[in-house]
């Protein structure tokens, strides 16, 4: 795909957050949607929808929030409420010109508080920027929320029960708990609370706690609660505690912030781990389900049962938006991209081409320049000025391996007969600098395919946060593997070609690992024309390279025996060097280490 | 005109005694045969060629090695399926015994139309005068990775790296055949470098396109299993 649709793909990513809202004292369905352009200019799109009769019952009527929502909207937002049926959709929307303005916008109408971390992925061509870890809950207007909750005037307790008494509450709380039986292998904590709304909380209990990784964080956090006891329980994995004098005062009906960041911090602490919370209180039975999933964890453990779509989330108890639920849906948050420009890698790579492209068309020129000079200075040097003589006679070793080579490449690309072979030296350096574009070839490459499984892992739900960087670093590797296995394929090669022809040999070789390179080149560009043409090119060019490894070989005059089997060592070399030299490399990792 | 040649064109002025009327005895037959079977055992054992092939005798060779290479990649392709099956069903391989799908007519269209391609080219760089010896020297190219997958194929039920390296060397040595021969044939270095990569391209491109035709047809219509 090329970079300019994955732009536009990634930057319409829709982000769809299937939340259930208590927008009017009851469920209502949240979709939050930000689109973005390349140029890093777009919109949010929030969309809520909920029954018309649910809205005359808790808020007063679709008029009464509307008019309350118009109300609070801060500058920038519009709001278009549409109806069908019994449905209503309220759609708020704001317009960003840029990537800054968008951040701007979270501060602004999120508040001040609100952490947005732009995650940076560099790459040598392009930056990529994505939305780090941003509860979702913070990514609702909340102001919108308070405005239509001023309608309401009911307690927490009274919406809470309100939603357990749904219709159909006893078949998902059966679904729930088949979920629950089938999924034994994902961790499970579970926590009982005895409280009363006028009183405090009294007794705890934490079990299903397996594994010592979670026991001493939740004993440590449960023994810095103040008036804490914690005790063990009878089951493996479970803890009694018990509070002397109230765990903190719970005012009238609503958990204190610090309550509430106790709880999400738990669940922060029992990193993915489904947390499952019983509130129990005077005459009201409420549950609430956090099951938190990151990543792939996502789908598979979703994808046995079919739980009820409000599995998915915490239910957004009102009480909640002024408390600090970040960590709960981390890894549920979707991410989006801007690929920018980076000028300053633009230039270095601009620079780099343009002295390539420079050295092309140099090299030539000095080819040409110097086979004057030498006719010249064959026909007496008259007319060759003092300069000239100087150059031909300081000329660095440096700046004539370099016209060799070009000279060398030249030949070898347009098809003409290669000159003698080189000087060890000269093919020394010229197997290097293939070492060197094969590992930026090979890094491409597995850039690309990286990042489409990461395209792939986003479009399974995974959230990008969580997908590890391909650093740099593959580039070096690359290179010294290769450049490791070419002595190590030159070092077996030795005894075999003698002495007498090993630098006909390090010469052919070496221009045998140019058509490689180009033969790659032809491949991903003919393949893109023709799928056929990558195999095609492919073994074109291993015949080609064969080809000028035979020539070369059989310019040297070394008998055919050996030339053949100069070529079987070789070819078997350049298949298997790298591994030898990657399982070499790990064993002695192994052992130093 | 290298040795090989001269020995070529004697070896050929019999058969163009028949006046362009097809009448072919027995025992020329044989004649070429035996003709291949001396070349190819002095290829094989990296003797200098001095067996010389007539045009029909390398024409046979070709035909041959066509049919040899669609055979045996069909019983190959039949033998990993019947291996993945087994490793993949366990105890129900025994019930797929008779697993086999039939490949042969595609491989022998791929390897009877590559050859063809690679004998055009040889014609196009080599002239017309030098056919025989240009298609003896495809026939010898060839051959070779034909014995290095056979060599493959029982080196494979030891240790499969080993296998890879006999067909590798198997290639390889055909590649140096080629460039060897066409070396002889003292066609300009462009030419040489052209025909040995457009025969390696032409070829690796029409078993992509027979594999797709190949599996397509397979999706078509019922598995023959």
């Amino acid at each position: 795909m090329e970079l300019s649709q994955r732009i536009g793909r990634v930057s319409r990513i829709l982000l769809c957050l299937g939340l259930l809202f208590l927008l009017t004292g009851c469920g209502a369905v949240v979709r939050q949607t930000i689109f973005i352009e390349p140029d890093g200019s777009g919109h949010i799109e929030i969309k809520g929808t909920d029954q018309v009769s649910d809205i005359n019952e808790y808020a007063g009527g679709v008029e009464q929030v509307t008019a309350k929502i118009q109300e609070s909207l801060l500058p920038g937002w519009s709001l278009e409420v549409t109806r069908q049926g019994n449905d209503v959709t309220f759609i708020l929307r704001r317009s960003f010109a840029t990537r800054e303005e968008l951040t701007e916008i979270f501060r602004t109408s999120m508040g001040e508080d609100v952490a947005v971390d732009w995650v940076v992925e560099q790459t040598p061509f392009y930056q990529a920027q994505q939305l780090g870890k941003l509860p979702v809950y913070q990514v609702w207007a909340p102001w919108a929320v308070k405005a239509v909750q001023q309608l309401t005037n009911q307690s927490v307790v009274e919406s809470v029960s309100s939603y357990v008494q749904w219709p159909g509450q006893e078949a998902r709380r059966a679904q729930e708990e088949e979920f629950f039986t089938q999924q034994r292998d994902i961790p499970r904590l579970e926590i009982e609370l005895d409280w009363s709304p006028r009183e405090t909380v009294r007794r705890a209990r934490l079990s299903g706690l397996t594994g010592d990784d979670y026991f001493m964080p939740v004993k440590e956090w449960l023994s810095g609660l103040e008036g804490a006891q914690v005790e063990e329980g009878t089951e493996p994995g479970s803890y009694e505690v018990s509070f002397a004098g109230g765990m903190a005062p719970w005012s009238d009906t609503v958990p204190t912030v610090t309550q509430a960041n106790a709880f999400w911090n738990l669940t922060a602490v029992t990193d993915n781990t489904s947390m499952f919370v019983r509130w129990l209180g005077d005459g009201v039975r409420a549950e609430q389900l956090i099951y938190k999933v990151i990543g792939s964890g996502y789908m598979s453990a979703n994808s046995p049962g079919e739980p009820p779509a409000w599995y998915k989330w915490p239910w957004p108890r009102r009480t909640t938006q002024e408390a600090d639920l970040s960590g709960i849906m981390e890894g549920e948050m979707i991410v989006w991209y801007f690929y920018t420009p980076r000028p300053a890698l633009y230039a270095v790579w601009g620079t780099i081409g343009l002295a390539m492209a420079g050295f092309i068309v140099a090299i030539p020129l000095a080819i040409r320049r110097r086979d004057a000079i030498l006719r010249a200075l064959k026909a007496g040097g008259e007319r060759v000025s003092e300069v000239v003589q100087a150059q031909m006679a300081e000329g660095s070793a440096t700046r004539m391996t370099a016209l060799s080579l070009g000279q060398r490449l030249k030949a070898l690309v347009t098809w003409q007969p290669l000159p003698p072979a080189a000087p060890l030296s000269q093919s020394l350096v010229s197997l290097g600098l293939c070492c060197l574009v094969l590992s930026a070839m090979i890094y491409a490459w597995v850039r690309s395919l990286y990042n489409s499984l990461i395209s792939l892992a986003m479009d399974l739900g995974a959230g990008r946060a969580d997908l590890p960087d391909l650093g740099f670093r593959l580039f070096g590797w690359t290179l010294l593997i290769l450049c490791l296995s070419v002595g190590l394929t030159l070092a077996v090669l030795y005894p075999v070609s003698g002495r007498r022809f090993f630098p006909a040999l390090s010469s052919a070789l070496a221009d045998a690992h140019w058509t490689t390179i180009v033969a790659l080149l032809a491949s991903v560009v003919l393949g893109r024309i023709w799928t056929p043409c990558y195999l095609a090119a492919l073994v074109g060019g291993m015949a080609w390279g064969q080809a000028v490894l035979a020539r070369g070989l059989a310019d040297s005059a070394m008998p055919f025996t050996r030339r053949l089997a100069v070529q079987w060592v070789a070819g078997i070399m350049s298949m298997f060097a790298p591994l030898i030299v990657v399982v070499l490399g790990l064993g002695l990792a192994d052992k130093l280490l | 005109m290298s040795q090989v040649e001269n020995n070529q064109s004697i070896s050929t002025q019999g058969n163009e005694a028949s006046g362009g009327r097809l009448d072919i005895q027995w025992t020329e037959v044989q004649a070429w045969l035996l003709q291949i079977v001396r070349r190819l055992r002095e290829v094989f054992l990296l003797q200098p060629v001095t067996v010389a092939l007539s045009l029909p005798a390398a024409v046979i060779s070709l035909v041959l090695r066509a049919l040899v290479v669609a055979l045996g990649i069909n019983w190959l392709v039949n033998r990993a399926l019947r291996q993945a099956a087994s490793a993949m069903l366990g105890i129900l391989a025994g019930a797929l015994g008779d697993i086999k799908i039939n490949l042969f007519g595609h491989l022998l269209i791929w390897a009877v139309l590559s050859t063809a391609a690679a004998a055009g080219l040889l014609y196009w760089s080599a002239g017309r005068e030098r056919l025989h010896v240009s298609l003896a020297l495809l026939s010898d190219v060839q051959w070779v990775p034909v014995l290095g997958g056979a060599v493959s194929v029982v080196l494979s039920v030891f240790w499969w790296p080993l296998a890879l390296v006999a067909l590798l060397m198997g290639i390889i040595w055909g590649q140096v055949l080629f460039a060897q021969g066409l070396d002889e044939l003292d066609l300009p270095y462009r030419r040489r470098v052209l025909v040995q990569t457009a025969t390696a391209a032409v070829t690796a491109l029409l078993f992509w396109l027979m594999a797709e035709k190949a599996v397509m047809d397979l999706m078509k219509y019922n598995l023959p299993w």
